[in-house]
Order: C-alpha cells, then sequence, then structure tokens
C-alpha cells in the first residue's frame, strides 16, 4: 500500500488515540475519532452524521473534569493550556463524568507546543488516551487491598462492614447495602450512595418494606442458599415478582435499578449476611464487577471467623482467668531462669491481691518480683533451692515466708514445676503458692505441745533411775545376786523408753528448725567401732560384723552421728533373724566417707522404698508381723546426715534384706 | 562432810537425788520453792549447787545469774539441771559450771557432784 496515497489529517483520524488540536487562543480547531469516543459518544453513527469538533464540544460541555482523585481540576492546568504557555511535554490524567450517560472516565492528556519558523508557539496538540480500563483494574485492586486492610486491622467487623459499603460507592456501584441475618432476622447495617436524598429515601422504603425471609427472590433466596446473586439488566417482571404491592413497584422503578449483585458471607458454614451492590440507568454491573463482590464477600467471612474466634478465645481466656483467680493461691509463671535478670513475668493470678496484697501490674513488672518479698533469712536459701530445682528439671515444693504489702511475714508453700522446652532443656516454671500461715501455726502448737510432753516425761524418768540406783545399792549380797536380771531388764526398759523420749523431742526439734550440732573433729572409724561394741552389749551377740577402714577424719557431731549409727543398727537387728548376720562397711568415696549397713532381714517393698524417711512413716503389711516403732528414726537419721551436707539412701529387695548407706563429706585429703 | 543443794520444783527428783548423794555420804538439803533459794545459798554454803532450769515463780538462770554475781557465792559451783533440748545454750550464758540433761543416772550425777567438789 502506499502510503502517499493518503492525507496526513486521514491517518490521524483513525489513530486509537484521540488527537485534537488547539490554536494559540486555546481554541479547539481539530479533533479525530477516537477524541470523540473517548468523550463517550461512542455511536459512529453520531461521528458520520456530525462534524467532528462540534460533537466533540457538545459533549465537552456535559463534562465535569476532575483530577485523579475526583477533586475539581482547574481548566488553565491541562495539558494543551500548559503547552500554550511554552511547556515542552505537559501531561496530566483527568478523570471526567459524562453527565449525560452518568459514566465516568479517565484520560492521560499528553500535549506538545507546535512552533512556527519565528519560534512562536501556534498551535497546542494533545493526545488523549483512555485509561478507563486499566483505571478501573487499579481501583479494583485498590479497593481489594484497603477492604482487606479494613477487615484486617478492626475486630470490630461491624465498623469494617460499614467501611467497606462507603469504599465501593461509587467506585463499583451506585448503592451497596450491607445486611446482617441472625436467627430469622435480617437487619440492615449499611446503606450506601452519593446522593443523601436519595439515601433518606432509599432508607425510607427499606423501612417500610423490610425484604421477606420467606420470600423465594432477591436477598431472602442468597441467604437461604448461600449462592450469590447476579443480574445484569432487571427487568419489569422481576421487580414484580420481588415487590408486595404496586406502590413498591413504583418505588423501586424510580431508582431505574439495572444491574444487582448479591453476595452472602458467613462464619461456620452459616449465612450470616449479605452484600448487594446495584446499580441504576445505563450503569451496568459485569462479570469482574460480580467477581470482586464475591471475593470481598469471602473476605468478609474470613474477617467475621477470626473475629468469632479471637472473641471466643477471649472468652475462654476470661473464663481460665477467673477460674484461675477464683483459686485459693497465687498461681504464677517464670520464663527462663528464675535467678537471672533476663527471665519474663508471664502470669500471676489475681489471688495474689487477696493473699499478699500487691497488684498484679507491680508483680508482673519487677522481673523478681517473688524472690525480692521474700523473707531476708529465707531469702538466700531459696534462691539457691530454686535454681537447684531448675537445674534437676523436676518439680519440687518450697516452703518460706512472703513479706506482705502491709510488711507481714506469712508462710507460704510453693509447688514448683520446672517447664522444659521439646529439647528438654529448662525454659521457665510454674507455681502454685499457697498461704500455709495456719498450718504452720497449728504445727507449732502441736510441735510445742510435743517438747512439753517430752519435757514432762523426762522428769519422771529422772527419779526412776535415780531410786533405782538408789534400791540396787540398797539390796544385800545374796537378793543382789537373785534380782540383779530383773534390774537389768528394768534399765534397759528405762533406756529404751527414754530413746523414745528423745527421738519425740527430736522430731519436734527438726520440725521447728532447732536440732543443733555440735561439731568436732574425729576418726569415723572409731565411732563405728564404740557404736557396734555397745550394741553387741545390749544385744549380747555377736551378729554384727565390721568390714574395711576409712581411716578418715570427719567434722561432725559425734552424738548425732552416733544416733544415726545406733537407729540403723538396731533397725537391722529390728528386721533380722536372731541369728542374721549384720554387715558394716566404711570405705572413702570421693570426698565422702560411705558407711553402709546391710542385714539379711526381710527387706522393703518397692513403694515404701522412699518412704522410709519420711516423718512418722511406716511400713504396714497385711498379714505380716508387725514391728515396735514410731517411724521417726531414719526421719531423724536422714535430717543429721543432710544438715551435716552428706546424703543417706537405701537398696532393698522384699524379703532379701537391707543396704542402707549414708555418706559424710571427710576432711582429709 | 561435803554439802549439796539441790533446787527443783518436782518433789520426787528432790527425793531421789536426796536418797542416793546421801547414801554416798554426801550433805543434802533441798528447795523447792525457788524464791527461797539465793537465801538458802548464802545459809547453807554449799559445795555445789545443782539448779533446775524450769522453775516455777523464777527463772534458774535467772538465779544463777544472782548466785554468780554476788562475791559470797560466785566460788559455788553450779550444776544446770534440765530436760530442755536448748539448756545447753542456757547453761552457757548465765554463768552455770556444768550442765546434766535429764534423764541422768547415778553415775552421771555422781560425777558431777565429785568432780565440782574435789
Amino acid at each position: 500500500m502506499n502510503a502517499k496515497k493518503f492525507k496526513i489529517s486521514e491517518i490521524v483520524d483513525d489513530l486509537h488515540d484521540g488527537v485534537t488540536i488547539q490554536d494559540k487562543d486555546g481554541e479547539l480547531i481539530y479533533v479525530n475519532k477516537a477524541a470523540v469516543v473517548a468523550c463517550g459518544v461512542g455511536s459512529q453513527k453520531d461521528l458520520l452524521q456530525k462534524e467532528l469538533l462540534s460533537l466533540y464540544k457538545t459533549t465537552l460541555s456535559k463534562f465535569s473534569v476532575m483530577d485523579e482523585d475526583g477533586n475539581e481540576f482547574d481548566v488553565d492546568q491541562l495539558p494543551g493550556r500548559r503547552a500554550l504557555r511554552g511547556e515542552q511535554d505537559p501531561s496530566a490524567v483527568i478523570k471526567y463524568h459524562n453527565n449525560n450517560d452518568g459514566k465516568t472516565r479517565w484520560a492521560q492528556i499528553r500535549s506538545k507546543p507546535i512552533i512556527d519558523e519565528e519560534g512562536q508557539i501556534v498551535f497546542a496538540v494533545n493526545m488523549i488516551t483512555d485509561i478507563t480500563h486499566s483505571k478501573h483494574i487499579e481501583e479494583v485492586l485498590n479497593f481489594k487491598l484497603e477492604a482487606s486492610k479494613v477487615l484486617s486491622k478492626s475486630l470490630d467487623y461491624h465498623k469494617s462492614l460499614k467501611r467497606i459499603a462507603t469504599m465501593a460507592v461509587p467506585e463499583f456501584a451506585d448503592w451497596c447495602l450491607i445486611d446482617l441475618h441472625k436467627e430469622g432476622k435480617l437487619t440492615n447495617l449499611a446503606i450506601e450512595h452519593e446522593n443523601v436524598d436519595k439515601l433518606e429515601k432509599a432508607k425510607m422504603i427499606r423501612k417500610k418494606y423490610p425484604p421477606d425471609l420467606r420470600s423465594g427472590s432477591g436477598i431472602a433466596k442468597v441467604i437461604r442458599t448461600g449462592n450469590p446473586i447476579y443480574v445484569k439488566n432487571i427487568d419489569d417482571a422481576m421487580i414484580s415478582e420481588a415487590a408486595k404491592d404496586d406502590k413498591q413497584i413504583d418505588f423501586i422503578k424510580e431508582f431505574q435499578i439495572n444491574s444487582v449483585i448479591i453476595a452472602p458471607f458467613g462464619v461456620q458454614g452459616k449465612i450470616v449476611g449479605a452484600m448487594t451492590l446495584i446499580t441504576t440507568g445505563e450503569r451496568e454491573l459485569n462479570d469482574s464487577d460480580y467477581e470482586l463482590a464475591r471475593l470481598t464477600a469471602a473476605r468478609i467471612s474470613l474477617a467475621m471467623e477470626r473475629a468469632s474466634l479471637f472473641h471466643e478465645v477471649t472468652n475462654e481466656r476470661k473464663r481460665l482467668d477467673k477460674l484461675l483467680s477464683d483459686v485459693p493461691a497465687v498461681v504464677w509463671e517464670l520464663w527462663a531462669r528464675p535467678d537471672q535478670e533476663k527471665h519474663r513475668v508471664n502470669y500471676v493470678s489475681k489471688y495474689l491481691e487477696d493473699m499478699l496484697g500487691y497488684d498484679v501490674s507491680e508483680w508482673l513488672s519487677s522481673p523478681n518480683f517473688w524472690l525480692e518479698i521474700i523473707h531476708p533469712d529465707d531469702k538466700k536459701d531459696i534462691a539457691r533451692q530454686m535454681a537447684n530445682l531448675y537445674r534437676s528439671k523436676g518439680a519440687g515444693t518450697l516452703r518460706y515466708r512472703w513479706i506482705t504489702k502491709g510488711n507481714k511475714p506469712i508462710w507460704v508453700e510453693s509447688q514448683i514445676q520446672v517447664v522444659r522446652n521439646t529439647k528438654g532443656k529448662p525454659v521457665g516454671l510454674r507455681a502454685v503458692s499457697t498461704d500455709i500461715s495456719r498450718r504452720i501455726e497449728i504445727e507449732k502448737r502441736k510441735d510445742d505441745f510435743i517438747n512439753m510432753a517430752s519435757h514432762e516425761l523426762k522428769t519422771p524418768l529422772t527419779s526412776i533411775k535415780l531410786y533405782l540406783s538408789a534400791f540396787e545399792s540398797s539390796l544385800s549380797g545374796a537378793s543382789r545376786a537373785k534380782s540383779g536380771p530383773f534390774l537389768a531388764k528394768v534399765d534397759r526398759q528405762i533406756s529404751r523408753l527414754q530413746r523414745l523420749v528423745t527421738e519425740l523431742l527430736n522430731v519436734s526439734n527438726i520440725q521447728a528448725g532447732k536440732l543443733e550440732l555440735n561439731k568436732e573433729k574425729f576418726l569415723l572409724d572409731d565411732l563405728i567401732k564404740e557404736n557396734i561394741e555397745e550394741m553387741r552389749m545390749l544385744s549380747n551377740k555377736d551378729q554384727i560384723k565390721l568390714k574395711g577402714m576409712s581411716g578418715r577424719h570427719v567434722h561432725a557431731d559425734k552424738d548425732r552421728v552416733g544416733q544415726v549409727l545406733k537407729n540403723l543398727f538396731s533397725n537391722a537387728i529390728k528386721f533380722s533373724q536372731e541369728d542374721g548376720e549384720i554387715l558394716v562397711t566404711v570405705r572413702p568415696n570421693g570426698k565422702n566417707v560411705v558407711v553402709g549397713v546391710q542385714d539379711k532381714g526381710i527387706g522393703i517393698g518397692k513403694t515404701h522404698l522412699n518412704k522410709v524417711f519420711d516423718r512418722f512413716y511406716r511400713v504396714y503389711e497385711d498379714k505380716e508381723k508387725t514391728y515396735p516403732g514410731m517411724g521417726m528414726g531414719l526421719y531423724i537419721s536422714k535430717e543429721i546426715i543432710e544438715r551435716h551436707g552428706g546424703q543417706i539412701w537405701l537398696e532393698s529387695e522384699k524379703g532379701k534384706g537391707s543396704r542402707f548407706y549414708f555418706s559424710l563429706p571427710m576432711i582429709d585429703k | 562432810m561435803k554439802k549439796v543443794l539441790v533446787i527443783d520444783d518436782d518433789p520426787a527428783i528432790l527425793e531421789a537425788i536426796s536418797i542416793v548423794l546421801e547414801g554416798e555420804g554426801y550433805s543434802v538439803k533441798t528447795v523447792e520453792d525457788a524464791q527461797d533459794a539465793v537465801s538458802e545459798v548464802k545459809n547453807y554454803r554449799p559445795d555445789v549447787i545443782f539448779l533446775d532450769l524450769l522453775l516455777s515463780g523464777k527463772e534458774g538462770t535467772e538465779i544463777a545469774n544472782e548466785i554468780k554475781s554476788d562475791s559470797r557465792s560466785k566460788g559455788i559451783p553450779v550444776v544446770l539441771i534440765s530436760a530442755h533440748p536448748h539448756a545447753h545454750d542456757s547453761a552457757r550464758s548465765c554463768g552455770a559450771d556444768a550442765f546434766l540433761a535429764k534423764p541422768f543416772d547415778l553415775d552421771e550425777l555422781l560425777d558431777a557432784v565429785r568432780t565440782h567438789t574435789s
């Protein structure tokens, strides 16, 4: 094809982009077809019948020109005018509303000044590109983004839904309604339109003709079926079907409804509402608007689901909080090591305020509050015990005094559970602290009683012993020989009574933390030999055998350690056969001396193994011979050994005897 | 003959100690009322005093203090006797010379008397 056959003006006439030319006074002197189409005239017939320029001018008069954001546009700032003023390549994006067809369009205008030989500006050429389609895509994206933002930001979905309705109008529809459905009732949450008068009227009609959920059309159908509705062009038949009476038909017709989209949203499979988009007059809702509406409704569903979950979680948390605060104990939680700065308090129950008078916030804001308020006398010890417990990764019970806000010390017992991560590393702890002041008080009264009772028992014991001595010395030779064995028996029973009374007193002293130690340096082997001798004399038997020697000194309370030995020996005798061998071993082990007492007696069953060291614990088995004792000996022994920094333990099997061991730190290198 | 003064509010103890010590050849005087204790020390001029820690009316430690702060009696050895678990400490702090824990037997008692009268 020969290009020269065509005039330039004809080529420009058929260009895809709109082209206009202005003279130096700003008067339009040329427009091409595309420019006229861009105005929204659009029909080929119009273009043929009328002269392009005058057609353009008449359409132009019905325009309102705005900037991108919809604000009024200063005509002087149009690129053509700027080009005439000498600007080289001015451009602008405008939004214009055709008052005739009610459509809004966007265009990008780029202009260029045309200069004659003398350098004077004579024309301005404007290139007009219709960017309505891309602008629409941009707005859709923007709306999606904004809608998501609004929905994700607030858990108050009423507010979010109202905001979405506002955003939809007039960009996507002339009307936007949001209705909520609950227990068979429909409530309008939002109704939006640009025109206030129309809005008021619509609200009035809506009030007068509330949608009937039993009807088979419109929103009722959407709510019931959960399927969206999209009608591109509403016809009279549809209006008649939806309306209740002629008057309502008139009302609806007055609004000139054209397209309708109703998209439902729901929570946990239940439809809880719908979003309605309506366009009027010539304006149509297209497939992409339908997609957008469905997508938005899905987003609303998600947001509502999230909000409802959040409320559920919040309520559950409140319930648990209430439950924990009603427990008459302080429940608390710490993360990271409790004695280190970087740990973080996670939780403390409200009972703190009742029990100690401190505010929950006070506790939470101070990293070591639980330790800070411990009685100065207990603090160091408890900090150490807690650190040990943390390392042991297990659970334990601590007893100490907390100082209340009113400066009053109260005894508490804290059950501690170390929390471990998936790798088994300790990461924190949970504790339940109970006020045991009353229990301590009762225990103290009981201990005072035991203290006094044993004191009272000792006094007559003293007289009895002295009278017995006097009686013995008053006897003549013959009767002394006759009565001697009986007197020895009486003496032994008195000693036994005396030992029991002493043990009772020991127990009460241990409880009161008043067990005294008078430490001295001595050879442990000697003490063991002495005690074995004593036992042999008492039992008149040779069943105790000593094996090994430590040759080591210990720094300990001789009487107390002797008490432990006597206790272990007499237990071994008590639970052995008449001539069952009892083997005593002594050997150094690392920094300690370990003493073992083994018997071949009845042994101890597994269930009792760890409990035999408890206060007043006694092994009772059905059908078994019972043995005398008050369950104090091993408890006292354990306390004595532990107070010396040693340990006491046992290995035993029922019917196969027991092996008791204790260790004491030695002072020899 | 060595003189022993026993101060205790339990008559059974007083009688028992008297019987056994007199049997061993000591002269024994007993005081049951704590209020009379100090004056009896001055009148009797014993060689050794056995003093119970818990007396009704007056504390044993208080009596020991008075005995030890009087120049005429401070040379007399005082042996505190008690069934109380902390009597050790009390004995030390009130200036008593020795402590004998109840219940004691004849040998322990005689040991204490001999030690403090020789």
